[in-house]
């Protein structure tokens, strides 16, 4: 005998899912907040992933490879092409974004003006909101690779060959913060290597995500330097 | 008792800010130190396997370590790798790092020599801001009373060797 249709019927998802060519994020923002969902949505672009995360009518959190906050969803707006879907994955503990979806919007409008001079908003910039002026800024060219991870080592974003940097990242942040135990050290911020080639840095966050960044040979580093008290 | 080593070690307490450094050899075992009493050589048993990994973990990207400072909210420890060990000065936020850092190669060429390290650049006598200074240990932490002379222990180096030749 057949298994009974109910049960599969049971399990099936509600709702629709479409493929609509010529749709925006834009338009996808307005109607997940006006429906005031509970969801996580990634969009996919070439050589880019990003997260949007709804809840209660606004955009609540954003993260792309290497940024979090207003500026992710800035960038991810941006894109104009690509694919979206809702998926699961963890909510952050807290907000990232507090403003409301039409403020966003007016602000990824306003940013999308300035992006023809060329700057994009450093790593190093505070999460929520863009960075507050040149001093801040990163080029892309900056860096050869960075990562965000999460308090238990989970890759919150990256860019880059990012995958064994973050392993790297992690075990090293471990390590100085049992150091500084034995030590009688409290409070890790952060470390700069300096290698025979090259540097790199890593941030503690006040939330407790690490920062690592692999500079290029050119780029400025004053910004994190000063972030991590060096 | 104290090694030769020692007074290369009290030389970085010119820059203003070092709390105290000490010597690691290459397996991370304890070689010498000039640090505030509270630091117990037997501490070094812990610390200094994990400043040789921390070269480690670096080294499995590709990536040759040759120093690294790591911020606390109050102090800094610089991590200098020696091509035979560490050389780690432990300072306040506030010390003058380009000086740290110019110290800490003298220091280290001084060290090098004295392990005789073959790669060692000749080192000739200090000039008399290098010498020894006749000090009592510094003291851990900001404002903080600076503690008694450290009776440091002999540092025992049971079968330490530098390329088949013993270290003093």
């Amino acid at each position: 005998m057949a298994t009974p249709l109910p049960n599969v019927v049971k399990t099936l998802p509600t709702g629709f899912q479409a493929q609509i060519r010529g749709a925006s994020l834009w338009d996808l923002v307005q109607i997940e907040c006006l429906a005031r969902k509970h969801r996580v949505v990634r969009v996919t672009t070439v050589g880019n992933v990003g997260y949007l995360y709804f809840d209660g009518g606004n955009i609540v959190h954003a993260a792309t490879l290497d940024r979090e906050g207003e500026i992710a969803a800035f960038e991810m707006l941006e894109w104009n092409q690509g694919t979206f879907e809702s998926c699961d994955r963890a909510w952050p503990a807290s907000p990232t974004i507090t403003v409301s979806w039409q403020t966003l919007l007016l602000r990824a409008a306003q940013a999308k003006d300035e992006q023809g001079r060329g700057k994009i908003v450093s790593p190093m910039a505070p999460k929520s909101g863009p960075s507050s002026g040149d001093s801040g800024s990163w080029r892309a060219e900056d860096f050869e690779v960075a990562v965000r991870l999460g308090a238990n080592g989970e890759v919150l974003a990256s860019r880059g060959d990012a995958e064994e940097f973050a392993n790297i990242a992690a075990y090293t942040a471990r390590l100085a913060e049992i150091l500084g135990d034995y030590m009688g050290l409290e409070g890790f911020r952060g470390l700069e290597c300096t290698f025979k080639k090259g540097r790199c840095f890593l941030l503690k966050e006040s939330d407790g995500n690490i920062l690592a960044v692999k500079p290029s040979p050119q780029a400025d580093v004053s910004l994190i330097k000063d972030r991590i008290g060096l | 008792m104290q090694t030769s080593i020692y007074p290369i070690l009290s030389t970085l307490r010119d820059v203003d800010g070092v709390q105290g450094a000490f010597v690691l050899s290459e397996e991370g075992a304890l070689i010498d130190l000039d640090m505030p009493s509270m630091f117990a050589p037997s501490l070094f048993n812990e610390i200094g396997p994990r400043i040789v990994r921390l070269r480690e973990t670096f080294a499995s990207g590709g990536d040759e370590l040759d120093a690294c400072t790591l911020r606390f909210d109050d102090f800094k420890l610089y991590v200098r790798a020696m091509p035979t060990g560490f050389l780690c000065t432990l300072s306040s936020v506030g010390v003058n790092m380009a000086a740290l850092k110019m110290g800490v190669q003298l220091a280290q060429r001084r060290i090098l020599s004295e392990l005789g390290a073959p790669d060692a650049a000749p080192v000739s006598s200090p000039p008399s801001s290098l010498a020894p200074p006749n000090w009592s240990h510094g003291a851990y932490g900001p404002g903080s009373a600076p503690p008694p002379p450290s009776s440091s222990p002999p540092i025992s180096k049971p079968g330490l060797t530098y390329r088949g030749r013993p270290v003093k």
